[in-house]
């Protein structure tokens, strides 16, 4: 704890402010949600961070919030893996990981924001560095897609940032996977032949040629990512940033 | 994928038994009761009751819920074992004190003392929600909420002694987890 302390005081005060872009609204077509008849979701202007909240800046959020300290935080809204590699000093500008649904929503709030959505975020990650939305172009898919491909590298979680988006976001792909307010709320089913239901959406490949854009395989990806989570859940590759109303 | 079918065929079904990691006295909330006035869960503390989720707008599966609740209250009742019901609202925005007068009168709850509806915002509906792993989503142009049916069985200590659902599940193996000498 003597070195979060001294690195709270080596970091400066920007660090915790972080780089806030605002998104203008518009209307989506998320993966899953609409019905019949819907071809996209509204979505508001909002404001989200540029990247994931930093090992240095959840560093300065425990200095102030002892009680979301490893050890600390109740074990209703962590699990036992809370923070178990936390080591700030090491990587301050990575993005910090192992963190709770609960813990990170707490980060948010002491912001003065919350976490995007997942309408929201999937929003906002589907535009690449031109087009607000790129998720049906096949060059961007696959490059989504590349690094889902690929196993764990030691050593990624110590270069943040990449090419910014058309919003100025980064890094949305190829580091973490990232918290969403509401991220458990998608209701698909599994094979319904286990459910007991016999609604053939959800049968076996309609889950996936039932969706919106089931040519959008990385979105599918994250969905399912999303669903295997419980809010105490903490992964080393599970990060989160955090999003504002525009007029608080 | 293969992640989310684990989920659904092997973890799920384990939501069913008790789970002490679902605390709701971990959240120290406040609640605005019917007669708009504060109230924690933490005031429960020591107390067994019933818990679930319903919007008083709902069209789909909350009248199967609060009648099942009602079936539940009697059953309850008829073992020895009355206890208090806590229906909280999925849907702040729109379930105001006279939308809440209207659906007691809808059900035949304008006596029923037992009952609680609790209202919050939305950021505490989501916490509590999460807490419980109760899943909902509203589409934001119909305002149809599609949520899961879970009624909750909440110990004195404030965790989850187990669930059934309000649409499928018959009451005994829910009314039989509650003990019959209790405050």
């Amino acid at each position: 704890m003597r070195a979060l302390r001294l690195l709270t005081l080596l970091v400066p005060a920007f660090a915790f402010a972080g780089e806030v872009v605002t998104l203008p609204g518009g209307r989506f077509a998320p993966l899953f949600g609409l019905d019949v008849g819907q071809s996209a979701f509204p979505v508001g202007t909002f404001r989200l961070d540029v990247r994931p909240v930093s090992r240095a800046e959840f560093a300065a959020f425990l200095e102030g919030n002892p009680a979301w300290r490893k050890g600390k935080a109740p074990k209703t809204l962590v699990d036992e893996r809370y923070l178990a590699t936390f080591t700030p000093a090491k990587h301050p500008a990575g993005p910090v990981t192992q963190v709770s649904y609960f813990a990170a929503r707490a980060y948010c709030a002491a912001k003065g924001g919350r976490l995007p959505s997942t309408l929201e975020w999937e929003y906002a990650a589907a535009a690449d560095e031109t087009r607000r939305d790129a998720s049906r172009e096949a060059d961007f898919a696959q490059r989504i897609l590349d690094w889902y491909g690929q196993p764990n590298r030691e050593g990624d979680l110590e270069q943040p940032g990449s090419p910014r988006n058309v919003y100025g976001l980064e890094a949305l792909h190829g580091l973490v996977w990232e918290w969403t307010d509401d991220f458990n709320a998608v209701f698909v089913s599994g094979d319904n032949r286990q459910d007991g239901d016999t609604n053939p959406k959800f049968m076996c490949g309609s889950g996936a040629t039932g969706s919106a854009r089931r040519e959008d395989y990385a979105a599918f990806m994250r969905y399912a990512l999303r669903s295997s989570l419980t809010p105490r859940s903490t992964l080393p590759r599970l990060g989160f940033r955090c999003a504002y109303e525009v007029n608080p | 994928m293969r992640a989310l079918l684990l989920w659904c065929c092997l973890l799920a079904p384990l939501a069913h038994a008790q789970d002490d990691a679902k605390n709701v006295l971990a959240l120290d909330t406040t609640w605005r009761t019917e007669q708009g006035e504060p109230l924690k869960l933490s005031a429960l503390k020591g107390r067994w009751y019933v818990l679930t989720f319903v919007y008083t707008s709902c069209a789909g599966t909350c009248p199967l819920t609060t009648r099942k609740l009602k079936r539940l209250e009697q059953v309850l009742a008829q073992a020895g074992k009355p206890l208090d019901l806590v229906v909280v609202s999925l849907d702040p925005a729109h379930d105001t004190p006279e939308a809440l007068v209207a659906y007691r009168k809808r059900y035949q709850l304008e006596e029923a003392k037992r009952w609680r509806v609790l209202v919050g915002d939305d950021a505490q509906v989501r916490t509590l929600t999460m807490l419980l792993e109760f899943k909902y989503t509203k589409n934001p142009e119909s305002g149809v909420i599609l949520h899961d049916n879970t009624v909750f069985l909440v110990g004195p200590e404030g965790t989850v002694k187990t669930t059934m659902s309000s649409l499928d599940q018959p009451l005994e193996a829910f009314v039989a987890a509650v003990p019959s000498a209790r405050k």
